[in-house]
């Protein structure tokens, strides 16, 4: 097993270094001068001159890619072009939103996916199931993005009603406010994985019930409820546990969209805004952090699967 | 329930729910998203804050007899990033911050709002010499500096601020939004003594109080900040407020300057600016009372929040705004002026007013309508700009031109304009191929020039010879930057003219006749039309004048919180 976890990781790294240097030619290679930019449309050759020169712009790019990896191992990540602050410091303050934003929004896959996922698969083909179904379809097929705008735009012009789009809300001080700010977004984010998840517990959880020790336990005379979810769910429950990870990996990186339209000022906000302003130090910074995320939490999962697996063992 | 910050304190306390209302709401509102039903251009900071020009606009709404009141916070919200707050290159949302911490030696409305005209701010008054070159400001005594963590002295201000200041703003190294001005025009400055500061001009110049008085160009920092590195984030000035807290993406909060030279103000308590990523957030913002302000996007979006709180304050006046083309005349087809000429003969500017302004705008020539005098009249516009599609085809066709590509930037609001140009070309017989480029890549390769042709972003200036910058040898920048290539004597000489004419009528003449020149050389820069910029304020604001001529919005000292 430790030999499985250390090779995994050293795969990590390497894809890792990829990543790093996928992203830093990119940025680079694309039009557009992070200098000017900062600067705004009346910047003089001189002034952006200047400005490359703090910022290490003019250096050849090896030194640049050097000493920007240095700053990544160092968590010394280095000051954003446009704005100067420090990425450190905004990194420290925009991940617990994330976090929060991945929690919350895992919670309601799990709370609302999962235990629909099982009235669909026990009750296969009644109205229930239908209605399940149904609603998954929705998840799936409609754009997060229009019902995040609906839900901000709708009751505000209604009733005059929207969640606090201020400052972010502490948890430990205001929770209802903090459950005001993120619980619409979270919600509205949960909706296509909700879905995912719904189907993938009913499409596993009806294979697991046609199974030998099922039909055993049918004809012991077990109780359904029992039957299903004593025995059949924790089985059923493995793949679910793939897409949960997979969700949590890709939300910890952030979530761009619905952070923009809720106002949370996020990783994924972050990220956005640094691309668009060719803002380097900052994307080259979040895109790897969001490769590791992603690549940590698909070790995790893969060793979960041999503690909810037995038979499942790594070499 | 006394607190100001609580959603349904708010609500009750505005009159809009009656306390029943709010036991049921409770209850409701605990079901967050879910048990509720189930939409700008956001990420064009400029695009997102019209302001407002030219004379009719009235203030918000205050009784004669109604007494300022101390106290309250004033929370107004753009779209787009702060990007620090440098004094003289801010023009993103840090421009809005600028004027409130900063002195000017006065704030000038007399392009827009002549009724207004010049408010003194650190100069007492100001005096043109015989000689009409030689401008004299009396700087005012105890305009003093705030309290402030930078150890910046909390002194009063003298002249030889406003020349340090000045100096910046003239130095090309710095980047600063006077310098075409400074350098095209200014001669030298001075400061004789501590209450006397100088401009010499090196020629009359009918605008130097324009772009003296222009939030964007002219703050008067402290000497002291001037070379810290704090000089961006954290700024420190003597104007009426003092910046406590500027967060990156989220806001900029503002209390008073309790060294403000002008006893009892400004009356709030705070004033804050909100950024939002998006337009809808932003609205969803203003509809639930979380923020003061709102730029509508078209009167239509004004008109529907005006039926769902009629309690509001509006406010439709002649903005500055306007979008344009830019060609490239040193790259085909640009080169030929036939088709230069197409392009604007194929143009119609009532599409774009119907279709985006939904019927509120004017058509515009070089000079935007919102300059009234300066501009040229519909019927003057008719003659020299008119639309004629046949005409333009004929152009197009004598050019040998069938197809061109232009840029756009995705991030604004020139979305809107892509599909209605491309149609209005295409009618005149020609295909005009959109290139979108994100902003960065835009901004970029037009300030090289490398682009062939573009849709180019709101415009907002101050003074009619900014605007015709564009029309001259070395374009809007001075130094070939955004240049489109043009070059004409007689237009560079007609714009000089007109913008030394210090005699008012002899100028608006002076400016129709290099207009009508302008649109008779095919100019490679043509505007489609100005917008009306639509605001609304909540029914709580009292005091406030919507009409301040300026770039980005720049809030005055004088408006309070009922």
């Amino acid at each position: 097993m430790t030999r499985y976890i250390v090779r995994r990781l050293a795969m990590a790294a390497m894809i890792l270094w990829f990543i790093s240097v996928a992203v830093f030619i990119l940025m680079r290679v694309g039009p557009g001068d992070p200098a000017l930019l900062q600067q705004g449309i009346n910047a003089t050759p001189e002034k952006i001159a200047e400005v490359d020169r703090e910022m290490g712009l003019n250096n050849p790019y090896p030194v640049q890619y050097v000493d920007w990896l240095k700053g990544v191992v160092t968590f010394n990540l280095g000051r954003s072009v446009l704005t100067q602050t420090n990425i450190t410091t905004e990194f420290r303050a925009r991940f617990p939103v994330s976090f929060q934003l991945m929690v919350m929004t895992l919670f309601w896959t799990v709370v609302i996916g999962i235990p629909f996922g099982v009235i669909s698969a026990a009750r296969q083909n009644s109205a229930s199931d239908y209605g399940v179904r149904l609603f998954a379809i929705f998840g799936l097929s409609v754009p997060s993005f229009w019902v995040a705008t609906l839900v901000i735009l709708i009751p505000a012009q209604r009733w005059g009603y929207a969640p606090p789009l201020d400052k972010q809300v502490s948890l430990l001080s205001d929770p209802w406010n903090n459950f005001r700010q993120f619980g619409p977004p979270s919600f509205v984010l949960a909706l296509g994985s909700v879905a995912t998840v719904m189907r993938l517990t009913r499409s596993s959880l009806l294979e697991v019930l046609r199974a030998d020790y099922v039909r055993t336990a049918r004809a012991k005379g077990l109780a359904e409820r029992v039957i299903v979810l004593r025995h059949a769910l924790k089985n059923s429950l493995i793949p679910v546990i793939t897409v949960l990870g997979l969700l949590a990996g890709g939300l910890l990186g952030g979530s761009i969209i619905i952070e923009q339209i809720f106002n949370l000022r996020g990783l994924g906000q972050y990220l956005y805004a640094a691309i668009l302003q060719k803002d380097y130090n900052v994307a080259q910074t979040l895109v790897l952090y969001t490769a590791a995320v992603v690549l940590l939490f698909n070790l995790a999962v893969d060793l979960l699967y041999g503690v909810f697996d037995p038979r499942i063992r790594y070499a | 329930m006394s607190d100001p910050n609580n959603y349904w304190v708010r609500k009750i306390n505005s009159g809009r729910v009656s306390r029943r209302q709010f036991v049921g709401g409770a209850a409701i509102a605990g079901v967050g998203a879910a048990g509720l039903g189930l939409v700008g251009c956001g990420s064009s900071s400029s695009s997102s804050t019209p302001t407002t020009a030219a004379g009719a606009s009235p203030s918000a709404a205050a009784t004669p007899s109604e007494t300022p009141k101390k106290g309250g916070t004033f929370t107004t919200a753009f779209t787009g990033p702060f990007a620090g707050a440098n004094p003289w290159n801010s023009v993103y949302g840090g421009s809005g911050i600028v004027p409130e911490v900063y002195n000017y030696l006065f704030r000038d409305y007399l392009a827009f709002a002549p009724d207004r005209g010049i408010i003194y701010d650190l100069a007492e008054s100001h005096q043109l010499q015989s000689d009409n070159i030689t401008f004299v400001f009396k700087i005012r005594p105890n305009v003093k500096v705030a309290p402030n963590a930078q150890s910046i002295p909390e002194r009063a201000l003298d002249s030889g601020d406003a020349l340090a200041s000045w100096q910046q703003i003239a130095d090309a190294k710095s980047g600063s939004n006077g310098y075409a001005f400074a350098h095209q025009w200014i001669d030298k400055m001075d400061a004789p003594d501590a209450s006397t500061f100088r401009i010499i001009m090196k020629s009359p110049y009918a605008w130097t109080e324009a772009n003296v008085g222009n939030n964007l160009i002219g703050a008067v920092v402290p000497k002291e900040l001037i070379s810290s590195p704090d000089l961006k984030a954290k700024p420190v000035g003597a104007g009426p407020y003092k910046l406590t807290e500027l967060k990156e993406g989220a806001q900029a909060t503002m209390v008073p300057n309790t060294n403000y030279w002008k006893t009892g103000r400004p009356y709030l308590d705070q004033f804050v600016i909100r950024t939002y990523a998006d337009q809808a957030t932003w609205l969803a913002a203003f509809s639930s009372g979380q923020v003061d302000y709102y730029a509508a996007t078209n009167q239509d979006e004004a008109k529907q929040l005006l039926q769902n709180n009629s309690k509001l304050q509006y406010n439709h006046s002649p903005s500055i705004s306007f979008n344009s083309f830019w060609m490239n005349t040193k790259m085909a087809p640009w080169t030929d002026a036939r088709a230069r000429n197409a392009v604007n003969l194929a143009t119609n500017r009532d599409e774009y007013i119907q279709l985006i302004g939904h019927g509120a705008g004017e058509p515009q020539g070089p000079v935007p309508y919102a300059f009234t005098k300066y501009a040229l009249t519909k019927a003057e516009l008719a003659q020299a700009q008119p639309f004629n599609v046949s005409e333009a085809k004929k152009q197009f066709s004598a050019a040998g031109v069938t197809e061109f590509s232009f840029a756009f930037p995705t991030s604004s609001n020139t979305n809107d304009y892509v599909n209605i140009f491309v149609r209005q070309m295409q009618a005149a017989g020609v295909t005009a191929k959109p290139q979108p480029l994100d902003a960065g890549t835009w901004v970029a390769q037009y300030y090289a020039s490398k682009l062939s042709a573009s849709l180019s972003l709101n415009q907002q200036y101050q003074t009619p010879d900014f605007a015709l910058q564009w029309y001259v040898t070395g374009g809007i920048t001075g130094n070939n930057h955004y240049d489109t290539g043009f070059s004409d004597p007689a237009i560079d000489a007609g714009v000089t003219k007109a913008a030394g004419t210090l005699d008012e009528a002899a100028r608006i003449t002076a400016y129709k006749d290099v207009q009508k020149l302008i649109l008779s050389k095919s100019p490679p820069f043509i505007n489609f039309f100005g917008l009306y910029a639509d605001l609304l304020l909540s029914q709580n604001v009292r005091g406030f004048q919507f009409n301040v001529g300026s770039l980005i919005y720049a809030y005055e000292d004088s408006f309070w919180m009922a």
